[in-house]
């Protein structure tokens, strides 16, 4: 159920070039980060698609992850991370960034980073297939560090432990966050499964 | 960690492994079963968003960019973020010095380090800037990125200018130093790569400058100067063929100079009618057939690059296909108006391959075949015996039809009788027979366009005609149903078929007769096909006294008459791509194969003297 499916590698990579991949980047290969690029891209585009919600907004945050990884692959190396959860952390940051920028020009994105709001309004998807567009509009209804750790955990296939490395948190903050979480989709997506009082 | 918590974790993991399912799950935990329910279907629910995936186009044309960008920025061998050299050693020089009771130098070294680390926020005019740019050198000498670290000092120099601006003294001292960094860039650094990179940085340098109200006139005449210094990259992209359903493209990429070499990326998009056939050059890649991407290095000034694309298009296809090419490289290097170029083939006609006709030779009860291209040349006068009511399959390579009474007679195979036989067409021959479905009175034979399924009518004497749709792998049975003349919806999924149940006229149904939606009323309405596009059903009825070809437009249900004559128009027939109507007429004093358009026009003989059937649906022809 949380396993990856497809098209993308384990946090901590089953692969193993990876290593070397890495190696080799940090060393100045292009070819090697490109070979890295291939293996995250659909990962780290997931991720921010989830966030932003629009697949333009999306691909530009997803190249500059890849740009800004390039750039400092060198303080990847004394970090002891994953290089994926690295990767994550540079998208997390990403999105952070794109939204504090948008601030200063258009209305905050409901429960980006700010509280959760009411008057959002889910109930406009009742009757729909639960597609990505609904799963984006009932993570909005979580808190920050909900939506994080949800997204990575079931949309990008993450163990509680693989988030807490790209949080910073410790493992047993991720399995209270990760309860709550699903307590409020669980309602928001009961509510979408509510019939019509009209009869419609 | 909650009790539901620890629960809700190793359910999870459980689910993650395969080793139990959600009821498994309930089941273990009935007491929270309740709590637990919701939980594990929303993270199921979340999981479905795994399927989003960025476009091919995205993931192609962002690696070719990243390429670019990592050939401009290359990477050195990590080396720590900078600080000062003499502080750097500090604490490794005072360790070895006690151990080797070199004390004293020790002590020397900690004030110089001192001073130096105290000297990095010094300004111009200060008295410890001269230590600082004495400290810098020291620096600038040891970094393995010669260029980088000239542009960090650029930087500071910036920096430095900026904050003592407006104290006349210390901002000459200020310039000056800027002025040496300017020109310490741009004699060491003449490649064009660098000087990419160098002009980035000093726009970046002119824009800090330009908000703090700072004018460095030597900063814009040496920004001017190296503008003039960028490489013209040009592209340049042409259709240079288009031939047998084959489109060539030209990409031309041309390093106009001065700057060389030039390292760039050209990302090719393809129309989504095309397939990607050949490319040229091992420089270039397509992972998903729908982009190329190219990395050209070493472009050396005055010199050109030559790739050459091949793909090809759907046969049937006409109208117009743009194939745009994207040449990415350094920022400076590539001047916005020659960058992207498009390709365009206009396609005014299918891809002119005579179409192949099996006609069906009648003596009334006895019928064989023949092939013939549609420009008259006759392929095979005997392609077989015995054999009537023929359907190509969809991609041409076999040929079913009813194997007649009498058939048995050729021996062999044919022993096993009448029925429902496929041949492999194999240059113009007829090879390798096969009995699908062993029956009598087969007529109206039609292959459905996913090649999976035939459709035909079983019309036995005293008995209500049947359809019958069977897999064409092995013969199994899919649909029986009452009804007559079976054809195709082009999904593979419907049939149109003629029927008098409750109401006589053409009537779709799904592959086992239910579904049922009429589209036409007229009672003699017969012999139904579609158009491969489903834009056109053309039929035959005898709706105004003698059998004219009809042809009902989907797009605005208009009832076209195609022919206009006394004698019998029949059994009409799409070509492959659905320009063209073939039919059997008695128009021109016997029994002919007729082509024309669909509008009725040009009309022209394909075979004379093809014979009167008693049963059209054994003397319809195929068209491939």
């Amino acid at each position: 159920m949380v396993a990856l499916k497809d098209g993308g590698a384990a946090l901590t990579s089953n692969q193993p070039l990876e290593p070397e991949l890495i190696q080799r980047a940090v060393s100045g290969d292009p070819d090697a980060f490109a070979a890295l690029y291939d293996t995250y891209i659909e990962r780290i585009y997931r991720f921010i698609f989830f966030r932003v919600g629009d697949e333009p907004t999306a691909e530009d945050l997803t190249s500059q992850v890849f740009l800004k990884a390039w750039n400092n692959l060198s303080s990847y190396q004394v970090r002891g991370l994953p290089f994926s959860a690295w990767l994550f952390r540079i998208a997390r940051n990403s999105v952070i960034d794109y939204y504090r920028t948008f601030k200063e020009t258009t209305p905050l994105e409901p429960g980006i980073l700010s509280e959760p709001d009411p008057a959002a309004d889910v109930d406009e998807v009742v009757g729909q297939q639960l597609q990505a567009e609904e799963i984006r509009l009932a993570l909005q209804h979580l808190t920050e560090d909900q939506r994080h750790v949800l997204t990575l955990r079931f949309i990008e296939g993450l163990t509680t432990e693989e988030v807490a490395q790209v949080l910073g948190k410790r493992a047993g903050a991720i399995r209270a966050l990760q309860m709550r979480g699903l307590q409020a989709l669980a309602e928001i997506f009961g509510s979408n499964d509510e019939p019509d009082p009209k009869g419609f | 960690m909650s009790k539901l918590e620890q629960i809700l974790e190793e359910c999870l993991a459980r689910l993650a492994s395969g080793e139990a399912n959600l009821e498994d799950c309930l089941g273990r935990y009935p007491e929270h079963a309740a709590e637990l329910r919701p939980l594990l279907t929303a993270a199921a629910t979340l999981e479905r968003g795994q399927e989003v995936r960025p476009t091919p186009a995205f993931k192609s044309r962002t690696r070719a960019e990243l390429m670019a960008h990592m050939r401009s920025h290359p990477r050195q061998t990590p080396v720590k973020t900078w600080t000062p050299l003499f502080s750097r050693g500090f604490g490794f020089a005072l360790g070895q010095a006690f151990n080797t009771a070199a004390g004293l130098a020790a002590i020397v070294l900690l004030v110089l380090g001192t001073i130096t680390v105290l000297a990095q926020t010094a300004l111009p005019g200060d008295a410890l800037y001269r230590w600082k740019v004495g400290s810098e050198q020291v620096w600038r000498a040891v970094h393995l990125d010669p260029l980088e670290t000239d542009l960090l000092l650029a930087d500071r120099r910036v920096s430095e200018l900026t904050s003592v601006a407006g104290t006349p003294e210390a901002e000459e001292i200020a310039r000056q130093e800027y002025q040496q960094s300017l020109a310490t860039l741009v004699t060491e650094y003449p490649e064009a790569d660098a000087q990419a990179v160098i002009s980035a940085a000093l726009n970046e340098q002119q824009d800090s400058l330009a908000e703090a109200g700072v004018e460095v006139p030597e900063l814009d005449r040496l920004l001017a100067t190296l503008s003039t210094r960028e490489a013209r990259l040009l592209l340049d992209n042409q259709v240079t063929a288009i031939s047998n359903g084959l489109i060539t493209y030209t990409l031309t990429i041309t390093n106009a100079g001065p700057a060389s070499p030039i390292s760039a990326t050209l990302i090719s998009e393809l129309s989504p009618l095309e397939k990607l056939v050949s490319i040229s050059d091992s420089a270039c890649a397509s992972p998903t057939g729908e982009t190329v991407a190219c990395t050209l290095d070493n472009l050396t000034t005055d010199s050109s690059r030559n790739l050459s694309l091949t793909t090809a298009i759907d046969p049937c296809f006409t109208g117009t296909l743009t194939q745009t090419a994207t040449l990415n490289g350094p920022d400076h290097l590539i001047t916005p108006a020659n960058n992207q170029a498009a390709a365009v083939s206009t396609i005014t006609a299918p891809y002119p391959r005579p179409a192949q006709i099996v006609y069906v030779q009648s003596r009334g009860v006895e019928h064989d075949l023949s092939l013939i291209a549609s420009n008259n040349r006759l392929l095979n006068a005997e392609l077989h015996v015995r054999a009537a009511a023929p359907a190509w399959s969809p991609d041409g390579a076999m040929l079913a039809f009813s194997g007649e009474s009498g058939i048995s007679e050729l021996g062999g195979i044919y022993g096993q009788g009448n029925g429902v036989w496929l041949v492999e067409v194999i240059n113009t021959q007829a090879r390798n027979p096969r009995q699908l479905v062993a029956q009598d009175h087969v007529n109206n034979i039609a292959w459905s366009p996913d090649g999976a399924k035939l459709a035909f009518e079983v019309a036995a004497p005293g008995v209500s005609r049947e359809i019958r749709v069977v897999k064409v792998s092995d013969g199994q049975e899919l649909g029986r149903f009452p009804g007559e003349q079976p054809a195709w919806y082009p999904d593979s999924q419907k049939l149109i078929i003629k029927s008098c149940a409750p109401d006589c006229g053409l009537w779709q149904v799904n592959l086992e007769g239910g579904n049922r939606q009429q589209i036409t009323s007229g009672d003699t309405d017969s012999y139904p096909i579609w158009s491969r596009s489903g834009e056109y059903l053309a039929f035959s009825s005898r709706r105004d006294g003698n059998w004219e070809i009809y042809l009902l437009r989907q797009s605005d249900g208009e009832l076209l008459r195609l022919t206009r004559r006394p004698e019998t128009d029949t059994t009409p027939v799409f070509d492959s791509c659905g320009q063209n109507l073939y039919l059997r007429t008695d128009a021109f004093g016997s029994w002919w194969i007729t082509v024309m358009k669909l509008d009725g026009s040009n009309e022209r003989k394909i075979q004379a003297d093809v014979g009167p059937s008693e049963d059209w649906g054994l003397a319809r022809p195929a068209v491939h």
